[in-house]
């Protein structure tokens, strides 16, 4: 690039906000360093912002909560859609392409699954669809068993999550699985993960 | 003579710049990149660097090139 080869610095933010900032610092501590690759998570991204705009360099960042672009700070690049589409976009596909009426929102309480939680109802909404379950979770949790009675006791017909990590939707999966006593059986819209043992699969 | 050794001069900086210049592009250009390799996020963020590791290897194989979208 411009006739140098791309060297990568790389940091490990340790999956914390505290790691976020250390790491963000201890790059920003290198004046040959021009631009940075920041994290995906939003939550991370919240974090670091007040250092990226003291240090006025370009962050290209991954975080899906549209408030991160919109809040001010002209050094964050997001290269991904963010949960403003996401939202539309499995409401959409839930409401008019599967036909579902009766929804379920399974979502982390981090900023990523809040703000994508939000969006969804909110779009759900001018749909004239009202979820029947808004349910959080707190990230790490090892045990959804009661996420997945909360679901199926609902009785809705498709599930909408906002998982921040793999591991917790593998679990979460597993605790719907066929192996389990609760067992789930709903069409299953995520932004992130897949989930293919909670999914039913003529929505797939 | 004065205006030929000041032409060598100027010819000669200017070649002093060029040989800069081009010692310095040979220097790699840094990108900083935070990804959680250890924690929750650890599997994500193997991904994401094996992503960005990538993404240098092509640019330094092959340059960058814009390319049209479909």
């Amino acid at each position: 690039m411009l006739g140098r080869p791309v060297e990568l610095v790389i940091e490990d933010d340790q999956t914390t906000n505290s790691g976020v900032v250390l790491a963000f610092t201890k790059l920003a501590g290198d004046k040959d360093i021009p631009a940075f690759i920041g994290p995906i998570r939003s939550t991370s991204v919240h974090a670091m912002a007040p250092d990226v705009q003291r240090l006025g360099k370009p962050v290209m960042i991954g975080g899906t909560d549209p408030q991160l672009t919109h809040m001010g700070n002209p050094w964050l690049f997001r290269f991904r859609p963010n949960d403003a589409y996401s939202a539309r976009v499995i409401a959409d596909y839930g409401v008019n392409t599967l036909g579902k009426k009766k929804w379920a929102i399974v979502y982390s309480t981090d900023a990523f699954g809040t703000s994508g939680m939000k969006k969804l109802v909110e779009d759900l909404k001018g749909m004239d669809v009202e979820p029947a379950l808004v349910q959080g979770y707190t990230n790490n949790s090892q045990d959804f068993t009661p996420v997945v009675l909360a679901v199926k006791q609902s009785s809705v017909d498709v599930m909408a999550t906002y998982m921040t990590f793999g591991a917790d939707q593998a679990i979460f999966a597993s605790e719907g699985g066929p192996a389990r006593q609760a067992t789930l059986a709903v069409a299953s819209i995520n932004a992130t993960h897949l989930t293919p043992i909670v999914c039913d699969p003529e929505a797939v | 003579m004065l205006k030929r050794m000041i032409y060598h001069r100027v010819v000669l900086a200017g070649l002093m710049v060029v040989l800069t210049c081009l010692a310095h592009s040979a220097e790699p250009l840094k990108v900083g990149m935070i990804a959680p390799l250890t924690g929750p996020a650890a599997e994500e963020g193997r991904y994401n660097v094996q992503g960005a590791e990538l993404a240098a290897e092509e640019v330094n194989k092959n340059g960058w090139r814009a390319r049209p979208t479909s």
